[in-house]
């Protein structure tokens, strides 16, 4: 019940930006609203010219975090531009502050049990509290270990910080490291694949990395004529066609 | 206080289906029918249009047609010793929550059930004796035969428009289809869809193996159709993104696009959606329903809306749920093994294999939610001897693609790293070079998995959640380790580059990933009310003024898709309605 | 005589032209059928919009010129009047044409149906 109020919110928010730039305020809004410049076509915002992050949700520590880890898992090479700059980070952030990271469809009442792993997720945590929590866990392991926060340490200590994470080797007290991990891995790949409506896969670098053609797709013809065949594409989103 | 309506002849719980296809066929028969759906009304116009339904985050992610957790869940475990605990949001099944219910989201595939799930447990004891059945699997026959629902699976494949290729049309054996089917009055109403390169592969070696491939038939239109009611289907478009979301084309055969718009021009339709049935009433004397209490769940108000006839046509595990919370029936103890409403709740088992070719273009992005070539060899067809393999039941296995998008389709080979330069360079390699091979398997009723109410937790409206006891037994781990094996030996004699083998699912069922939206039973149907909730016509044996229609009504599950049935059904329960009304009464 | 001359020949002009109308109509029926593969979106009837916006008046329309239908940006932008010949090459390939437009429809690839559609929609959407 109490979703649907924030999910309004979140549509009506994301108008208000849409409106704000059609609106004549668009002076400001690199600052404010990368996800309003993500919905221009590709041409208009190439993945280059990253505009910088303004964060809703984020603090400033996890600011530094989510930065340093989406570029660490997605750096920057011949296929696609790093993290930040395709807008993982903001995904993220967007994601955390609004509905899903506050809690929509999530079931919230207890008591609250570990349980089995089989029984799924059972923290008394909104996505939102998990990625703040788990930040700060992470960063007292490295911390602990390194004496610096995540975002300060080297290339290789933070792999090594990913693959304890990721295998659930690392620690972190109360909370369950995989819970953690396992958000964290969602909300990046959907940073990179989402539409970039969302804020993240700008340029639509994560669907050009596979030749996703995106949100245009009448392919009744093309079942044959592409029949083992590469499909050339240059991927449309939803901004492109709305 | 319940506010009082006046009373109508028939009320609806929940319009997808089964309901749709029951308020199309009561109107039609001059009566008046509100249905009463929770969700809201969504069409094809306002939100299943490019581009905004081309959104994985929305639909796929965040479920976005599907059942809200925070308002009503169940809960879970594997068995009785476990403390059963909230799925606190969906993973492992999806019922649907909008008008046109799950029937929104399905890819289409649609199967004719036969006469070896209908009388399961006398085919079985008669061919393999009767300790063949493990004592704890509680399989009975159904009641009903094939050749009783024929007309009515005919009926729901026009409706629906079914694309695919007869392999058995009134005993003749037919080339190209399905040679393992029980005989058809006739052939589909649409041609099979294009074949894509992944199922073209797997027909190939399937053929080449001794198998008998063909096209899985599907409510996509592989062209532009219009069914026998006058509901226009456009023609499929292969967009890729069928599963989960509603169909930009109206090609994918869906209640809000057939049955439930021509409902509604009736003058004797209504229908209240935000509306949330709490309670099925009984009279006095315990053996009549007297009709519904309901929420508007957009202030809250409560109604009460008296009905000669009840009709339960929400997601199958959820008019389970109603009825417990109704006291309909007796509930189901495991420990005695009496009573009946929570009984026989069964399930899918699978296993897939990934398979790499380099070189190969398999445009993953292009596919129908049917773009799968099928061998039914290790399901319906009885000549293959369970003996050896001592398990009952049997698998479908598949080769294609359906809706598999980039957020949860980048395959790589098993070992790479899942991030860094390493991972890009895989996901850009590989994306393009697989494809997979899966199998779905039946479940059988086991006398341990079952559904009751949950002693602690309780949903939006202060009721107690349904707890869910299930877990796969022996049966399914034999039979997956059968599956896997068969996909990998067909998988390799593919020559891939290389391969994710496919292994049998022999741990706990957990409620995470999704695995199928094939939930079965709780309320059975049968021949018997001391082992059946329902009669062959889906009324209840204990109030013969309700029909619960839906897959509830399985006394287990098979490895087809369940909608065919659940359409034929709803069909059948029509035609046994209008009978009924004529003379109430119980009609077995 | 010459009278009679001018009867015969405005008989035969009158002959031709009727045989002309009867294929006109002739595949006009055969493009009634073809466009069931239209139908499920669009109606020739006026002010009826479904996923696509109604056709009726469509020859001779400006694209994207119905107030009440929102149309994609591609259409609004695309310029095009429809006649028999524009949609002659929309109806073979609508993204070819119009690049981005949100219609859920890959083409009528056969010529001689697209031109069965086009005698159609000139008869019925008038």
């Amino acid at each position: 019940m109490s979703d649907q109020p924030m999910k309004d919110h979140d549509v009506g928010r994301r108008d208000f930006l849409r409106k704000a730039v059609a609106g004549g305020v668009a002076a400001t809004t690199t600052a404010l609203a990368p996800p309003a410049l993500a919905q221009q076509p590709a041409a208009a915002a190439p993945a280059q010219e990253a505009p910088t992050a303004a964060y809703e949700f984020l603090n400033l520590d996890e600011q530094a975090f989510v930065e340093a880890l989406v570029n660490h898992m997605i750096p920057a090479d011949g296929l696609t531009p790093k993290g930040t700059d395709l807008g993982i980070n903001v995904y993220i952030d967007r994601a955390l502050g609004g509905a899903w990271g506050k809690g929509d469809r999530l079931y919230m009442q207890g008591p609250w049990k570990i349980g089995q792993p089989g029984q799924g997720y059972q923290l008394p945590l909104t996505p939102a509290q998990l990625y703040r929590a788990g930040i700060e866990a992470t960063n007292a392991y490295c911390v602990r270990t390194y004496k610096k926060t995540f975002d300060k340490i080297d290339a290789t200590q933070r792999e090594d910080v990913l693959i304890g994470l990721s295998t659930g080797k690392i620690d972190l007290g109360a909370l369950p490291t995989r819970t953690f991990w396992t958000t964290v891995y969602q909300t990046v790949m959907e940073g990179m694949f989402a539409d970039p409506i969302y804020g993240g896969n700008r340029g639509k670098a994560g669907w050009k990395l596979i030749g996703f053609p995106g949100a245009l797709a009448v392919n009744r013809e093309n079942v044959e004529k592409y029949r083992d065949k590469p499909f050339p594409t240059d991927p449309l989103g939803i901004a492109d066609m709305s | 206080m319940a506010t009082r309506l006046k009373e109508v002849d028939v009320v609806i719980i929940g319009l997808g289906w089964t309901g749709g296809i029951l308020a199309k066929e009561l109107t039609d028969a001059g009566m008046k029918v509100v249905a009463i759906e929770r969700g809201e009304t969504r069409s094809t116009e306002k939100d299943y249009s490019v581009p905004n339904v081309r959104d994985e985050l929305r639909y796929v992610q965040r479920h976005d047609l599907m059942m809200n957790t925070a308002r009503d869940t169940l809960t879970v475990r594997n068995n009785r010793s476990e403390e059963a605990l909230p799925m606190r949001r969906l993973g492992s099944f999806l019922p649907g929550e909008v008008v046109g219910g799950s029937g929104v989201h399905w890819s289409g595939h649609t199967w004719r059930w036969t006469d070896m799930e209908f009388k399961v447990r006398s085919l079985y004891e008669e061919r393999y004796g009767k300790t063949f059945i493990p004592a704890d699997m509680t399989i009975q026959d159904w009641g009903i035969s094939y050749d009783e629902l024929e007309p009515y699976y005919d009926k729901f494949e026009r409706t629906a428009a079914i694309s695919g290729k007869a392999g058995n049309i009134r005993g003749e054996i037919l080339a190209g289809g399905n040679p393992f089917e029980s005989p058809r009055s006739r052939e589909y109403p649409l041609p099979p869809l294009t074949p894509i390169l992944a199922s073209q592969m797997f027909t190939d070696a399937a053929r080449n193996a001794g198998y008998h491939p063909f096209p899985r038939p599907s409510a996509n239109a592989s062209r532009a159709y219009t069914n026998p009611d006058g509901s226009k289907f456009g023609a499929c478009q292969y967009c890729g993104y069928c599963q989960r979301f509603g169909c930009e084309a109206n090609a994918k055969g869906s209640p809000h696009m057939t049955v439930i718009p021509i409902a509604m021009r009736s003058p004797d339709f209504e229908l209240r959606t935000h509306s949330w049935v709490t309670r099925v009433n009984k009279d006095s004397t315990g053996k009549k329903v007297t009709g519904v209490t309901y929420t508007n769940v957009l202030n809250g108000e409560e109604f009460e809306q008296p009905a000669a006839v009840v009709l339960m046509c929400a997601y199958a595990i959820n008019n389970v749920h109603l009825m417990l919370l109704s006291g309909i029936g007796k509930p189901y103890d495991p420990v005695s093994q009496t009573g009946v409403v929570g009984k026989n709740y069964c399930y899918q088992t699978g296993a897939a294999a990934t398979l790499f070719f380099e070189g190969r273009h398999f445009n993953p992005f292009m596919n129908a939610g049917g773009s799968n070539a099928s061998i039914d060899d290790f399901n319906i067809n009885w000549a293959f001897d369970r003996a050896p393999h001592g398990f009952v039941g049997g698998y479908v296995v598949g080769g294609g693609f359906n809706t598999v998008l980039p957020i949860g389709y980048r395959p790589v080979p098993a070992g790479t790293p899942q991030w860094g330069k390493a991972w890009k360079a895989a996901t850009a390699k590989w994306y393009q070079t697989a494809m997979q091979i899966s199998a779905s398997g039946s479940v059988m009723a086991n006398r341990n998995n079952y559904l009751d109410l949950d002693p602690t937790y309780k949903n939006a409206f202060g009721l107690p959640l349904m707890r869910m006891t299930f877990d796969y037994k022996e049966n399914e781990h034999k039979m997956g380790r059968h599956a896997a094996d068969f996909i990998n030996q067909t998988a390799k004699s593919m020559n891939p580059t290389t391969m994710n083998p496919a292994t049998a699912r022999t741990d706990p069922w957990t409620v995470v990933p999704y695995q199928s939206t094939h939930n079965t039973g709780g309320t059975i149907m049968g021949t018997n009310p001391r082992t059946s909730a329902l009669n062959k016509y889906l009324q209840s044996w204990d109030c013969h003024n309700l029909f619960v229609v839906g897959a509830n009504a399985f006394p287990h599950n098979s490895a087809y898709n369940p909608t065919g049935p659940v359409g034929a059904l709803a069909y059948w329960t029509a035609d046994a309605i209008k009978r009924y009304v004529k003379k109430p009464g119980p009609l077995v | 005589m010459g009278r009679s001359i001018v009867i015969t020949l405005v008989c035969a002009i009158a002959l031709v032209t009727a045989a002309a109308a009867g294929q006109d109509n002739e595949a006009a029926a055969r493009g009634e059928k073809r466009f069931e593969e239209c139908a499920s979106c669009h109606s020739v009837a006026a002010g009826e919009h479904g996923v696509g916006p109604s056709l009726h008046g469509i020859i001779g329309r400006r694209a994207a010129s119905i107030e009440d239908f929102r149309y994609s940006p591609a259409m609004r932008k695309s310029d095009i009047t429809w006649t028999p010949e524009t949609l002659n090459t929309f109806i073979a390939d609508p993204q070819m044409l119009v690049p981005a437009n949100r219609m859920a429809y890959a083409g009528l690839i056969d010529p001689a149906e697209r031109a069965d559609l086009i005698a159609y929609l000139q008869q019925a959407t008038k």
